[in-house]
């Protein structure tokens, strides 16, 4: 077992690793959409085929799938906060509503258990473009709260208001790393986080409730009472590697389902749309990809099925993306 | 007091955690007992450090705790087993650090008498420890004792210099002579041991081992070493990004080493020497290195001592205090042949009696090689760790500033004289 682990945490280190240094200057989709990592999980989930090793695997997934949470949690900072307007609550709500109308689509073709993380899935759009495109306006709070909203729909459905309440407790542990900030050093804190995210996601994993939520509610904990830079350095220093670990499990889950995938995700890109357009009317967010999170999500089901949908839906979706709002500094 | 505090409350937490329910899957005991190991390991550690102790001390007291061995019993067997990866690639990382601390201008300033010094030390606290391990094993009717006697012998003459280094800033003396002769004896004794090691290792490790082949197996290692090391420059100086990163890559590739009969350790050891002394980036290599080791040593430390039977360390304690009074003694008269410096025969054996952590990364390998004597000799060693971390430091810090007072002194008469 420890050879497994040992050969994926190498495989992700030299992963991530390449794509710092030999695509660092890449452009466009090519420059940090992470395919090559990707394949690499598809290769390596033939080479060692077989369900064990992917059980074997759950605590690189679940500390992924903390990381993802908490990477999303640590944007709300205070800052951030301020800027929200009544508006941007209605925005973000009508936004999260994407969730039930997916839900409502999804549920003739699909069992409920796969609508209903497939909902989730497909409604949530990367929290990093957002945070990157415009820090602080309307449009992008509005989404980051649509977010967080599906986020709580999901672990309702999936796990009951217990569920969320539970979340929230085990996000209090946020408030046990702020008032070492001061004393210690900026590694030392890292490791903090490292093991109190640990914490969550097994504690999580026992008591039934969602990682990324508990995440959620730790890293929001951290930003909104810690200094906001701090933060922001956080979510740059995390952002990389954790999207990398995801696309890498993505890949290792990869499984070809029915042709009812591809007309589902033509289907779900125009729903997308035409939210997005009726919602914000700004161009550059009409097509946001599915971001960490939402392949976290997908993880988190551990469903090879919806991995695989979701990943390919990604990266048809960054192409998609990366055609209209060409040359901003963006990626996940 | 507060880090004690959360020490006890996370322990505490961890019991009523194992109490209310069980974990669904290995998996998921894996990512508990890792996550309780780095909180209280950190906080533990921290509180060690306000003692002025080793924030070592504090991990590995966190893991014998939390060791299923432990009377407490609050974590598995199996999902410590599955993190032996990431001890064995801390190893690696420990080993590069070591042979980085081996700095040559700092050799060459101390010239001949420190090796002359370190030579009487190493060798007559050698003979003392390996009489009376070699008395005690075969009192106990060991399978070997002749060859646990040497192994044991040998590892008891390492001194850490990452410690020693930490006392002198911590003890606030500026000039001390007397720090810098231990250390060196210290960096000195590293290269002694390890490459006695290495070879012992070879010579002792099977069947098909000879002299020739142990000196061949050397000869590669040292090789590689060198190779590594000027690659680790190379990519500093043409690529020089995600350093951390690169570290655990490279610490990765060279714990495998031992699948081609190429020693990780003296690789390691080699290469950190190499970067530090022929090359451009000895010193932001050694940066980064100490920005990540706190979290290293951690892991380290804490799970290597969770994998320990702490009965068994009990059962020893007595043939531990006897191994640390011989230590004590035999390197008090090692200091009294090898130096004519009164100061230092005063108050040098303090500095040099606290076990190194690299005597453990040695000793898990003497574990897995000689299954039939490793384990003893591991119990005895991290016995002989605990004992000395929780005294030697705090005593070496006094004499140190004892010394350096008295040093004052005696220059001080002689520069009045007429």
């Amino acid at each position: 077992m420890k050879e497994y682990f040992a050969v994926i945490l190498f495989v992700i280190a030299v992963s991530f690793f390449s794509a710092r240094v030999v695509f660092e200057k890449k452009r466009g989709f090519f420059r940090f959409a992470g395919l090559e990592i990707f394949i690499l999980g598809v290769i390596l989930s033939f080479v060692f085929s077989g369900r064990d090793f992917l059980t074997t695997l759950s605590p690189l997934f679940i500390l992924a799938l903390a990381f993802a949470g908490f990477g999303f949690g640590i944007q709300f900072e205070k800052g951030i906060l301020k800027e929200i307007r009544a508006k941007s609550f209605l925005y973000g709500f009508l936004a999260s509503l994407n969730f039930f109308i997916l839900f409502f689509v999804l549920h003739f073709f699909y069992p409920v258990d796969i609508a209903i993380p497939l909902s989730a899935i497909f409604s949530i759009p990367s929290s990093s473009i957002l945070f990157s495109i415009k820090k602080g306006k309307r449009p992008v709070i509005a989404g980051e709260l649509s977010i967080v909203l599906v986020l709580i729909y999901y672990t309702v459905v999936m796990y009951g208001f217990k569920g969320v309440l539970l979340s929230v407790v085990l996000g209090l542990a946020g408030f046990l790393i702020i008032p070492f900030e001061r004393i210690l050093e900026k590694m030392e804190i890292y490791i903090l986080f490292f093991g109190f995210l640990l914490l969550i996601a097994s504690l999580s994993q026992m008591f039934n409730t969602s990682i990324i939520l508990s995440a959620f509610f730790m890293g929001f904990v951290v930003a909104f009472f810690s200094k906001p830079r701090y933060s922001s350095a956080m979510v740059g220093r995390i952002e990389q590697p954790l999207f990398l670990s995801l696309l890498f499990s993505s890949g290792l889950f990869f499984q070809l389902g029915s042709i009812v995938i591809f007309a589902f995700l033509i289907v779900h890109i125009f729903i997308r749309f035409l939210f997005t357009f009726f919602l914000f009317k700004r161009k550059n967010i009409f097509f946001i990809p599915i971001g960490a999170l939402g392949i976290a999500l997908s993880i988190e089901t551990q469903a090879p099925y919806i991995i695989t949908f979701t990943a390919i839906s990604y990266f048809i979706l960054l192409v998609v993306f990366e055609l209209i709002f060409r040359g901003g500094k963006w990626y996940t | 007091m507060v880090y004690l505090i959360l020490s006890a409350f996370f322990t505490f937490l961890l019991f009523l955690v194992r109490r209310i329910a069980a974990p669904p899957s290995v998996m998921v005991d894996i990512v508990l007992s890792l996550a309780f190991i780095v909180i209280i390991g950190f906080f533990l550690g921290k509180f060690f450090e306000l003692l002025q102790f080793p924030a070592i001390s504090g991990y590995l007291i966190a893991g014998l705790i939390l060791s299923p061995y432990s009377f407490v019993g609050l974590m598995n067997l199996e999902p410590l087993e599955s993190l032996t990866f990431i001890t064995e690639i801390a190893l690696v990382f420990i080993a590069i650090q070591s042979g980085m601390e081996m700095k040559m201008s700092f050799l060459k300033k101390h010239g001949r008498d420190i090796i002359k010094l370190t030579l009487s030390v190493a060798c007559i606290t050698f003979i003392g420890v390996f009489t009376a391990s070699l008395l005690f094993f075969q009192r106990i009717s060991l399978e070997t004792p002749l060859k646990a006697a040497i192994l044991l012998g040998i590892l008891l003459i390492l001194k850490s210099p990452l410690s020693t280094i930490a006392v002198i800033k911590e003890s606030g003396v500026k000039t001390t002579e007397m720090g810098d002769t231990i250390l060196a004896i210290a960096i000195l004794k590293d290269i002694i041991v390890i490459l006695l090691f290495a070879m012992l290792i070879s010579l002792f490790g099977g069947e098909g081992s000879s002299v020739v082949l142990s000196i061949v197996e050397l000869i590669g290692s040292l090789a590689v070493g060198v190779v590594v090391g000027g690659l680790v420059a190379l990519y500093m100086r043409h690529v020089n990004v995600e350093l951390s990163v690169f570290i655990f890559i490279l610490a990765f590739l060279v714990s495998q080493f031992r699948f081609i009969h190429i020693d990780p350790l003296l690789v390691s050891i080699i290469t950190g020497f190499f970067i530090q002394n022929f090359t451009f980036a000895g010193e932001e290599f050694q940066k980064v290195l100490d920005k990540i080791s706190p979290a290293i040593y951690l892991l380290f430390f804490a799970l290597v001592h969770a994998l320990t039977d702490v009965h068994a360390i009990i059962k020893v304690i007595p043939i531990v205090l006897i191994l640390i009074g011989v230590k004590w003694l035999f390197t008090e008269l090692g200091l009294i042949v090898g130096t004519k410096d009164t100061i230092i025969k005063k108050y040098g054996s303090v500095g040099l009696i606290n076990q190194s952590g690299l005597s453990l990364v040695l000793v898990l390998i003497i574990e897995s090689t000689f299954p039939q004597i490793g384990g003893i000799i591991k119990v005895i060693t991290i016995g002989v760790i605990i004992i000395t971390d929780l005294f030697a430091p705090a005593m070496f810090k006094h004499a140190l500033v004892k010394a350096a007072k008295e040093r004052g002194r005696s220059r001080g008469k002689t520069s009045s004289a007429p």
